[in-house]
């Protein structure tokens, strides 16, 4: 007789678009016999605007409220990327002044911070354990509060603009961002008892979401995901940019390749950023301008050209694919986001054989982030 | 030297395509980074770039193919790297260029039901489509602030524009605070305060209700 449990029936359900896997709305067509899953398709669009379209029609300076939108968590990558490919194609990107690389970089690792802070707590929140995301959430709000200061925004701050950045660091921010980061330092040892020596997270982690090497080069595959198989790849390091260079740290690798590997990866990388930060804080110049003197950018042309641009964002390799034609718009954007690949054609394959018990916690192991996958 | 020495680029015509991309994989070129397409509508082509990626010696390379707009068709290379599938599925529904082998073309990626031209094209006119297919929404209820800008350097005209609103007490209070003049707009009657509504605005009556 043929019941609901019977290994031999198959059952398709859909997971999602509302589920703990993602920070966003994506959901997953499933194929089940018991609970294993046998295949599954993803599904997006569920958070489309249209934003590639939308900056064809307005100006460059009209396209920053728009490119911070493509990441919740990180916005800040995406404003860097479009200032730095449009800088490149307008021949100015060499200009940049001192104090303005320094900035930037600082603010770049800055949102890498409360974007890892965010998905650490969520990976072991979507194993049900609730007091670490509370505690990442608060953490990551002080860092909000330390952008807030610099931009006057929380979440999209609009704050690295074409030449620079927008204003300087405000009087005594040195200091209430280093109390920030040693409010999170003293937090961090909590954590590491209820996550990592946790039972219930080991059991679930260990071995779980594992991605084989190979994988890397035919998939074209960055970030955490990559570092936790013991191979050293970070676009800081391999295509350095802004002062990273300046900067004195080592690519952070794990082995394993499982769910448990990279999230020491993040937990050890939360640890590199407060350090860079530190560094940044200390080595950064403190007098000179912060932007370039630029035309009136509502009459602003930049001559016809194409170029990639990319930085490591907390999830991996993030790319702008840039094309202007000598107007005042650009031709084409092209949002590489990591999650395009991490979030479809990475997770499509490594559904056959998960359980369904654990594919919200691998959704979050490969931080999907939906609004980068359907720009 | 800060602009970025690890990118190149090139074009390859449609026949010397898959040689190429053959060749630079030999090369070493062995991630596929990004694979985009612009559109030169008054060139009447597409630009499909395929972005390259030596991750050994890191390096980029953005290699670039024109194709007719009329006759859109590529082969696809989702046979050497799997997650072009995606990239090829997404191209045929947003610029309606058709990867000859790929699977999953022609089903939806992001659109659901779409009957217009592929979106993504320069002539998909984004202007006509929202006014066909999203209705006006009739307004809130909310202060215009064209009523203030401009006039709050001249007090009597805010307190004015504040007290010509309709009958709220809060409002009133407010206008009574700010200025001992506004009680004589209440005082000249209702005619009065229309009066100066209708000028001090000028870009017509909120939508109220």
């Amino acid at each position: 007789m043929s019941n609901d449990y019977d290994v031999t029936k198959e059952t398709h359900l859909w997971f999602g678009p509302q589920h703990p896997g993602v920070t966003g709305n994506m959901s997953v067509e499933l194929w089940l016999k018991g609970d294993t899953i046998q295949r599954g398709i993803t599904h997006v669009g569920y958070l489309h605007r249209g934003f590639e379209k939308l900056m064809e029609r307005r100006t460059f300076i009209q396209s920053f409220p728009i490119v911070c939108r493509i990441c919740v968590p990180e916005p800040d990558t995406n404003e860097y990327l479009l200032a730095k490919g449009l800088e490149q194609l307008a021949g100015i990107y060499d200009d940049i002044p001192e104090k303005a690389q320094w900035i930037r970089t600082l603010t770049l690792e800055m949102s890498r911070l409360a974007a890892t802070l965010m998905v650490l707590g969520g990976q072991v929140g979507s194993m049900g354990l609730g007091p670490v995301p509370q505690w990442m959430m608060t953490l990551r709000d002080y860092v909000l509060d330390s952008f807030e200061e610099l931009s006057g925004h929380r979440i999209y701050h609009m704050y690295i603009v074409y030449g620079g950045v927008r204003r300087d660091l405000p009087e005594g921010f040195e200091g209430r961002l280093e109390k920030t980061l040693q409010t999170i330092e003293e937090r961090l040892p909590w954590i590491d008892r209820l996550m990592f020596e946790n039972d219930v997270f080991r059991k679930r982690a260990i071995g779980i979401g594992y991605v084989p090497p190979e994988w890397v080069d035919e998939m074209s595959l960055s970030g955490p995901i990559v570092r936790a198989m013991g191979i050293p790849r970070d676009v800081r390091k391999d295509y350095p940019y802004e002062v990273y260079p300046e900067l004195d740290f080592d690519v952070i690798t794990e082995e394993g390749s499982d769910m448990f590997a990279r999230a020491r990866v993040r937990r050890r990388e939360i640890a590199q950023s407060i350090n860079l930060i530190r560094q940044m804080l200390a080595s950064m110049p403190k007098e000179g301008p912060f932007c370039l003197k630029l035309p009136s950018l509502m009459h602003w042309r930049i001559p016809k050209g194409q170029t990639y641009v990319r930085a490591e964002a907390s999830r991996g390799e993030f790319g702008y694919f840039v094309v202007t034609d000598g107007s005042d718009k650009v031709r084409r954007v092209n949002v590489r986001g990591p999650s395009y690949v991490h979030g479809v054609s990475l997770l499509e394959r490594m559904l056959p054989g998960t359980n369904i018990s654990d594919l919200s916690s691998l959704m979050v192991s490969l931080q999907t982030c939906p609004p980068e996958i359907e720009r | 030297m800060r602009s970025d020495g690890w990118m190149t680029q090139e074009t390859v015509g449609l026949s010397g395509l898959t040689r190429r991309l053959e060749e630079l994989r030999g090369d070493g070129y062995v991630q596929l980074t990004l694979l985009t397409v612009t559109d030169w509508l008054e060139e009447g082509e597409f630009e499909v770039s395929y972005v390259l990626t030596d991750p050994a010696q890191r390096r980029t390379v953005i290699l670039g193919v024109r194709i007719p707009r009329e006759t859109p068709e590529l082969s696809t290379v989702s046979g050497v790297w799997p997650q072009a599938v995606t990239y090829e599925q997404e191209i045929h529904e947003m610029f309606g260029i058709r990867f000859e082998g790929s699977p999953r073309q022609g089903v939806p990626f992001i659109l659901e039901g779409w009957k217009d031209i592929p979106p993504m094209r320069r002539d998909f006119d984004t202007l006509k489509y929202s006014v066909e297919h999203y209705e006006d929404r009739p307004g809130r209820r909310s202060i215009d602030t064209r009523r203030f800008v401009g006039r709050v350097s001249d007090e009597k005209s805010f307190t004015d524009a504040w007290s010509a609103r309709e009958d709220d007490g809060r409002e009133r209070k407010l206008a009574d605070m700010n200025d001992g003049t506004a009680g004589d707009a209440r005082a000249a009657g209702t005619d009065g305060a229309a009066d100066v509504t209708g000028a001090a605005d000028p870009g017509g009556e909120n939508t109220d209700e």
